[in-house]
């Protein structure tokens, strides 16, 4: 039963987020500069770095060092079904650890070649913040910054408190807006979050921890009701509709901060790391020789990592420009199997309320 | 706010407000090679015509039409039988859609194009009358103002449409008032103040547009649809007074078009995909759209259409079928105010054979034998009644069901059973026969009354046209008549009956019977 659950659950997940191939070079334009790409080099990537991979500066410079990228973009969970199913992949490029560990057990991999990490931020407004601090869910960390309380949110959400209990405006529960755990990385990473807050500050190994913290991980996920797809789209409704639709949201800093282009940020726009965060790290992991030289090309070429740094990634080795608060208080994912686990379990009916 | 200040320079002056100079971020070109898209979309996307003509002529991509409702959509989704003939689907939500496995496992990438938000329409005096025009009201003040007479209005059937859909999904969250996403328990908790909300509900339809043209001509007071449909409207001018725009303070359900590509597309229409949807979400292209359809941007930075409010509170959607089932089964069950359909069936000799067989079929999908995604949702309801008048050369006998809300199944049974009973005989009566049926609605003043009317030739004994035309004006109570083409029906006498009555006309000449008397239920 679990088991069917499980692969239904999936088939149910995997959506939307097999982006297809999206050809990286242009050479029918000329914008691949007077570089002429020597190799074709296919890679899965997580779709975060989408945008990345397509900017004509990014694929000018891969064809200059010989290479032609052509990236799909997909889901963590269905990155590891598509390398299953496909062998043509010189590179896969998830962007959560246990995502790339997952990728070294299953291919009995050992290489991996970590490139760049983002940490998760709440995106949020002005008034909300006010209201937030005045419930004590904003707090002041250690260094001063103001973070969001990840248990005060638990705490809120277990109670079903509203926006307007708190003196806000919205009869809406207080819930950090995220994407779709079953179809994207960033609440997977929310997952993490909450679900080590929820465990009492420990990280959840086992089947019983993950029982145990299940009601609160359903509350926080179930409550918010239909959830965007992609971070994409879940950025975009913060940027267009604002705070009435979406008070606060769970996104990738390197979402708020890139510079290619600077998204329009919205009036009264805030940004806070949540307490405790986690980073999203983006660990390329080559399948064969190619990928493990576009690997090394986007790791050690200045004009490549500079690109990053600019698409809001903070590099492995840090840069000029790449933004430099750190986050306080940061934990690690859960593995993949508890994730996974997880995953299941949300998405079972007789598990989280329908 | 004021300890915080420093912190939001910081973030202003890290994220900036000004465009990255073209030199570092080149403007995107969306131009390439011909391809066409193929896209089965909801009928409300035919005013992208102009836009997408445009497009076209910037990005080598054309897109061809084929417009369906949305649950119809999503069952062609859902059986595989849009793979291969449709490259994409475009709807104004794909949120019903997600909630169905063997759906959504078919799509691959979503781009939001545009949004709108669902709302009420208003008369401007009765929205004077009510403070509407000076206060927005919270959908519970709608709920009395419905259940207290003051207020009527129209609203699609939420599982044909979106609006309706939308609006239903809206009022329960309102009401429910928890914050949380409904979930199936939730339902019967809110149950008794959903009637109170329904009982203003005067008019019903299949679809947003066909509401639309109706409301305009009826007494009704109110609209619910989208905001850029009723902007378009008062834009327009026909109404005799404009419709105040009302945003229910406690929040609404939007629209936002999400156009999907289907997992089976090829490369070639991936690549057309992806420069379409990239153009199509571009500045310029975005303040074109809000200024020819009303509708709202999907990208930061473009203004809404004039004196569109800001910040509206989005109600939470539920995220499971189970939710979703359960509210739609409650609305048909419980919620809405039962229809009374009168169904006057031609059986003269002509129909002997094959015609009767399918004709048989056709009404026995509606007592719950048909468990299609679509097909479910057209089955008769518990409290509705059901009178078969079949005809041939004169009236037949009357015969009313009235379905158990008890044991609803038991009642479809008997009226299946009805239908198996039907045989065939003699001349075609028409126009007696709509004239009997007239007199079949006496005591259903609280419920939705319509006629369909299923014949396969000219009338040929009895009344005639003009004689049902002017009986129709003092017909008391007015009732819509719903007549399908079949076999050689008389299309133009056919189509007169329904402009006179107020009804539609449903061909059912080259495709099917059953499809025509299950988009008619959205109707009743």
């Amino acid at each position: 039963m679990a088991k069917g659950m499980r692969l239904a659950a999936l088939a149910a997940g995997v959506v939307l987020i097999i982006v297809a191939v999206v050809l990286v070079t242009r050479p029918d334009k000329g914008r691949a500069g007077d570089c002429r790409a020597a190799v074709t080099v296919r890679g899965v990537t997580g779709s975060e770095k989408q945008a990345y991979f397509d900017d004509p500066r990014v694929t000018d410079r891969l064809a200059c060092l010989g290479f032609r990228v052509e990236v799909d973009a997909s889901g963590s969970r269905d990155m590891v079904a598509a390398l299953h199913r496909d062998d043509g992949y010189a590179f896969a490029f998830p962007s959560s650890t246990p995502t790339a560990q997952k990728i070294l057990d299953d291919f009995r991999l050992t290489e991996k070649i970590p490139l760049f990490s983002t940490p998760m931020v709440v995106a949020t407004f002005g008034p909300i913040v006010d209201v937030l601090r005045n419930a004590d869910v904003v707090q002041k960390a250690s260094d001063g910054t103001e973070v969001v309380d990840v248990a005060a949110l638990l705490e809120l959400a277990r109670n079903g408190t509203t926006w307007e209990q708190l003196g806000g405006k919205y009869r809406k529960t207080v819930l950090l807006s995220t994407t779709d755990p079953l179809d994207s990385n960033s609440a997977i990473m929310y997952l993490s979050i909450a679900s080590q807050v929820a465990n009492g500050g420990a990280i959840v190994t086992g089947e019983q921890e993950v029982e145990h913290v299940l009601p609160e991980l359903c509350r926080l996920v179930a409550d918010q009701g239909d959830k965007p797809e992609t971070s994409q789209v879940l950025f975009d409704n913060y940027l267009v509709y604002g705070m009435g639709r979406t008070p606060m949201a769970l996104v990738y800093e390197s979402q708020y901060v890139t510079k290619a282009p600077r998204p329009q940020l919205p009036a009264g726009a805030v940004k806070l790391f949540p307490r405790p965060t986690v980073y999203s790290r983006h660990t390329l992991i080559p399948l064969d020789a190619n990928g493990e030289a576009v690997g090394k090309a986007l790791r050690d070429d200045p004009e490549l990592v500079r690109l990053a740094t600019e698409h809001g990634f903070r590099p492995e080795k840090p840069v000029a420009g790449q933004p430099t608060d750190q986050p306080v208080d940061v934990v690690e994912s859960p593995t993949y199997e508890v994730l996974e686990n997880m995953l299941t379990a949300l998405a079972s009916p007789g598990r989280c309320p329908q | 706010m004021r300890r915080l200040l420093p912190g939001l320079l910081a973030v202003a002056l890290l994220a900036g407000c000004t465009p990255e100079p073209q030199a570092s971020s080149p403007p995107p070109d969306f131009s390439g090679p011909p391809v066409t898209l193929r896209v089965l979309a909801g009928s409300e996307l035919a005013d992208m015509k102009p836009i997408l003509d445009e497009a076209a002529k910037a990005t080598g991509v054309t897109v061809t039409m084929t417009f369906t409702g949305t649950l119809e959509g999503t069952d062609a989704v859902a059986r595989g039988d849009a793979d291969g003939k449709y490259d994409a689907v475009w709807f104004s939500s794909t949120r019903y859609l997600q909630t169905i496995p063997e759906a959504k496992q078919r799509l691959s990438t979503a781009t939001r194009i545009m949004g709108s938000p669902v709302v009420l329409g208003v008369r401007s005096s009765v929205a004077r009358e009510l403070g509407w025009d000076r206060e927005a009201p919270a959908w519970s003040d709608i709920a009395s103002a419905a259940a207290g007479g003051r207020l009527s209005y129209a609203m699609t059937d939420p599982a044909a449409s979106n609006t309706g859909f939308s609006a239903l999904v809206a009022v329960a969250a309102a009401l429910d008032g928890s914050g949380r996403a409904l979930d199936a328990t939730a339902i019967d908790r809110i149950a008794p103040r959903l009637i109170d909300f329904f009982a203003g509900q005067q008019l019903t339809a299949g679809s947003t547009d066909w509401l639309t043209k109706a409301f305009v001509r009826s007494p009704v007071d109110g609209l619910i649809s989208y905001e850029a449909s009723l902007r378009s409207l008062n834009r327009a001018g026909t109404l005799p007074e404009p419709l105040t725009v009302v945003y229910p303070r406690d929040g609404v359900v939007s629209a936002d078009y999400p156009f999907t590509l289907l997992g089976a597309a090829t490369a070639d229409v991936r690549d057309g995909y992806r420069r379409l949807t990239g153009y199509l979400r571009t500045k310029d292209v975005q303040r074109s759209i809000v200024d020819k359809t009303q509708r709202r941007a999907a990208v930061p930075g473009v203004a809404r259409p004039d004196e569109a409010p800001d910040g509206l509170v989005e109600l939470p959607f539920p995220g499971t079928r189970a939710a979703i089932d359960a509210l739609l089964t409650a609305y048909f069950d419980r919620l809405r105010k039962p229809a009374r359909t009168v169904y006057v069936l031609d059986l003269s000799g002509s129909m002997e054979g094959q015609r009767l067989a399918e004709l048989k079929a056709a009404l026995s999908d509606l007592t719950g034998v048909d468990t299609s995604l679509s097909g479910k949702y057209c089955k008769f309801r518990s409290r509705e009644e059901v009178i078969l008048l079949p005809f041939s050369t004169e009236p037949g006998v009357p015969r009313t069901y009235t379905v158990s809300a008890e044991n609803p199944q038991a009642s479809r049974d008997q009226i299946r059973a009805a239908i198996d009973g039907l045989a065939t005989a003699g001349d075609t009566a028409v126009y007696d026969s709509l004239v009997a049926a007239y007199g079949l609605f006496g005591g259903a003043e609280d419920r939705f009354l319509s006629v369909v009317l299923m014949t396969d030739g000219e009338s040929n004994t009895g009344r005639g046209l003009g004689d049902f035309t002017s009986f129709v004006p003092g017909a008391a109570p007015p009732v819509r008549v719903f007549p399908i083409l079949f076999g050689e029906a008389a299309e133009q006498e056919m189509r007169q009956v329904a402009t006179v009555t107020g009804g539609e006309v449903f061909d059912a000449r080259q495709g099917d019977l059953s499809k025509a008397f299950c988009q008619i239920r959205g109707y009743q």
